[in-house]
């Protein structure tokens, strides 16, 4: 389970009116298949851009993505890729259940009663089955939408900062419910966030990108052991790797590696 | 669940409300001698409730159709308009024109071209047309684009985003409207039974006021009143049982058109956007006399009586008579468009300034939501028989009838915005030493202006409406008597002429008064773009 993927030399311009703006410029990646990678950088850095990109839901104007040697867009049209966004995007009109049946449906598959069950005790909505969205609460949307994500059993897994809208407490919790997931269902995941801590706590690389262009400046491989726990937060070299990341992402930041330094 | 708590704790408001309302009513019957309830009820003993529920059945007879044939139409058109945008303006367009032609004008015409139950239909076609146009627009286009961009990322196709994710989202939407429109369609049939029909409320609402029977008026209002409201009610139960998913948005028709306007609006550059609104603005000129001349020629009617947009040109342009048919015409457009402007100021100073003061003074607030919210499911306009015979013939009726009809919309979409003011924004006149009335003037009115204007705009069509019918029914002067007048004296050229100078001066207004409300949602957005 899970695919490589392979970026190269990848560019997305965007024409606003008469100005043209590089939202990507010549970005390189390796993904081995089955880990986590994490996409880190500021707002306006081209990481949505790229998601969209591997989702198959838009082009680059130069260079080539390929995820085990195929297209993306192949991929997209086989049902194999997984998505969760920021505001989970559930469809407020269908129940857990069904939601998370919806990629089954597009795919023409029938769902199987006992693996719906299965991802969804999984995901620790057990007794949630028939509850409609509005009726949960932040935390338990987004599991819906890991869960709805990984139904169709992805090659691929691509999570828009879906932890954004989370407090600290509920936020770390999901942490921990995704390594577990994933624990068991290696799929390779890619993961954008504007947090340094949950990019290093989960993930196997970290890439950081910096704007105008948008672009991939350094790629940081996070050694922690798994599982990771509370305690890998407190440890040294969790730390070290946060102020590693930190360094790289303000020293790319126009102007605020001046004023701001580098946090400690 | 405080949610419950709390509905209870409104029913109960409303409740006593309404017994309210109802005491207040016969207090007003017992100090004026006007028929109050007891006295309706009387009457209704009297005459026997199967008059007034055959006569409201035969309406409904007409208005359903009417109504159902609108609603399907306009799910084709926004369907269509969704699927490809490049056609949405157009038909949008169309739909503002359906909007603007005023009910008594085209009513007349419609009695020449078609027979049976035809013009009454149609004049409810027209009158839920518009509304469910922009409710089932505003729904297809309702859904967050990340949802349909799920649909896609998963594979899906885009048939497969309309039916899963639009169609869907767009229920809430299209039942909104689908209610509000409700109580229009039947005012469009009463409006054709104005004009002459056998059964029907608008026939018994025509000859009561006629004989000056004051308390079965009163009493004929109320019924068509009821079964508005049952209707409204009905599709609202129906609406809230479908989307239980959804938050209960009811649809604001001014808003929600505005929005759809501005959509396009901004997808172009300013000079563009200029020449297309011009371009616009021509197509729907000879959209409206092509269809004209195209109803004209399949309907069959004799040309002496149907006549071409040619046959008025030459009529207004005749080398003897040509001046003097215009200046009479301008002349009564003159005191019809005064008559409106003063209704119109008045419902606006009205709704304006009961908005504020129920913002500074919250109970009238509560108060006053009872009857508006009755009011919503009304068919006011279908009032004015009412109105002629409670006010006189005089010329203030014309005055009040427009002032009542824009009183509701106006202080609606204004108590709407004042509580969508964000909580921050008063904390930062009140932190800053200032009071209710400084958040209301620094805040709360210039935020409310767009909305103000947007209503203006929706009820002018209906205002001008009003407007012919008092003038037809009492004062006896202005483009609404001479319009029916043309029809006794058979004067044909004369009736199409007024038909086409009623819409275009309600399309033009309608056009104007969006053009302010752009101006001046443009000019307190100007900072922040």
């Amino acid at each position: 389970m899970g695919a490589a993927i392979a970026v190269r030399g990848v560019t997305r311009t965007f024409t606003l009116g008469a100005r043209s703006v590089v939202a990507l410029e010549a970005v390189n990646l390796e993904i081995p298949a089955g880990t986590l990678v994490s996409l880190l950088g500021p707002s306006g850095c081209g990481k949505s851009t790229l998601l969209r990109l591997f989702a198959g839901l838009d082009k680059p104007d130069g260079g080539s993505i390929l995820i085990d040697g195929g297209d993306p867009n192949e991929l997209r049209a086989s049902h194999r890729i997984g998505v969760a966004f920021q505001d989970s995007s559930l469809l407020p009109w269908r129940s857990v259940w069904s939601n998370i049946c919806l990629p089954l449906e597009l795919a023409g598959r029938t769902a199987e009663r006992a693996d719906i069950q299965g991802l969804i005790d999984m995901v620790g909505l057990s007794g949630f089955e028939n509850a409609l969205p509005a009726q949960l609460s932040g935390g338990m949307r987004q599991r819906v939408a890991i869960a709805r994500a990984l139904v169709a059993t992805p090659s691929v897994l691509l999570l828009d900062e879906p932890f954004g809208a989370l407090d600290e407490v509920v936020r770390l919790h999901l942490h921990l419910e995704l390594q577990r997931i994933r624990a068991a269902r290696p799929v390779t995941t890619l993961l954008v966030t504007h947090t340094v801590s949950e990019a290093v706590f989960l993930s196997d690389q970290v890439v950081v990108m910096a704007s105008r262009p948008g672009r991939a400046v350094r790629t940081i491989a996070v050694d922690l052991p798994y599982p990771r726990t509370p305690a890998t937060l407190r440890s040294a070299r969790f730390h070290e790797l946060c102020d590693l990341c930190s360094e790289v992402l303000f020293s790319h930041a126009s102007g605020m590696a001046a004023s701001t330094g580098v946090q400690e | 669940m405080s949610s419950l708590r709390q509905g209870g704790r409104a029913e109960l408001l409303w409740a006593v409300n309404f017994v309210a309302i109802l005491l207040l009513w016969q207090c007003v019957g017992f100090a004026t001698g006007l028929p109050g309830p007891i006295a309706v009820v009387h009457r209704l003993k009297v005459d026997g409730p199967e008059l007034y529920w055959n006569a409201g059945l035969s309406t409904l007879r007409c208005a359903l159709p009417g109504w159902v044939g609108a609603s399907a139409v306009a799910a084709v058109c926004a369907m269509v308009a969704t699927v490809w945008p490049v056609l949405a303006p157009g038909i949008f367009q169309l739909g503002v024109m359906s909007y603007c032609l005023p009910s008594l004008a085209i009513g007349p015409v419609l009695m020449i071209v078609l027979d049976g139950d035809g013009p009454r239909i149609v004049l409810a076609a027209l009158a839920s047309f518009f509304t469910m146009l922009v409710g089932t627009m505003t729904g297809l286009r309702a859904c967050p684009p990340f949802q349909t961009m799920l649909v896609t990322a998963f594979g899906g196709t885009s048939w497969q985003a309309l039916f899963k994710v639009r169609l869907r989202a767009a229920v809430p939407s299209w039942f909104a409207a689908l209610r509000i429109s409700a109580p229009a369609s039947l005012l469009g049939a009463m409006i054709g039974e104005f004009l002459g029909a056998e059964h029907g409320l608008g026939v018994l609402l025509i000859n009561a006021q006629q004989s000056l029977d004051l308390s079965r008026t009163l009493t004929v209002t109320l019924t068509s009143a009821a079964f508005a409201g049952v209707l409204y009610g009905v599709v609202g139960i129906a609406g809230h049982m479908c989307t239980r998913w959804a938050r209960d948005m009811p649809l604001n028709l001014a808003r929600e058109s505005e929005a759809l306007r501005v959509g396009w609006a901004n997808t172009a550059q300013r000079t563009e956007a200029a020449l297309l609104a011009a371009g616009r603005v021509i197509a729907a000129v000879m959209v409206a006399l092509g269809a004209w001349w195209l109803a004209l020629r399949l309907s069959g009617v004799t040309p002496y009586v149907g006549r071409s947009p040619l046959d008025v040109l030459h009529y207004l342009t005749d080398r003897t008579d040509g001046a003097a048919r215009i200046g009479e015409i301008v002349r009564e457009l003159g005191t019809t468009l005064l008559d409106m402007a003063a209704g119109l100021t008045g419902g606006i100073g009205a709704g304006l300034g009961l908005a504020v003061l129920s913002q500074i003074w919250p109970p009238l607030h509560r108060l006053l939501a009872g009857p508006v919210f009755i009011m919503q499911a009304m068919p006011l306009v279908a009032t004015t028989p009412l109105l002629i015979l409670l006010f006189g013939r005089g010329e203030a009726i014309v005055v009040i009838v427009g002032a009542i009809v824009t009183f509701f919309p106006i202080f609606v979409s204004v108590s709407q915005s004042f509580a969508l003011t964000p909580r921050s924004a008063l904390d930062l006149i009140a932190a800053n030493g200032g009071g209710r009335l400084a958040a209301l003037r620094k805040v709360q009115v210039p935020a409310a202006l767009p909305s103000l204007f947007a209503a203006l705009r929706i009820t002018v069509p209906l205002s001008m409406t009003g407007a012919l019918i008092a003038e037809w029914l009492a004062t006896g002067r202005g483009t609404g008597y001479m319009l029916l007048n043309a029809v006794s004296m058979s004067d044909y050229d004369g009736l199409w002429a007024r038909v086409a100078v009623t819409t275009t001066v309600s399309m033009v207004l309608y056009g104007l008064i969006g053009w302010i409300e752009l101006a001046v949602g443009r000019a307190l957005t100007a900072g922040r773009a």
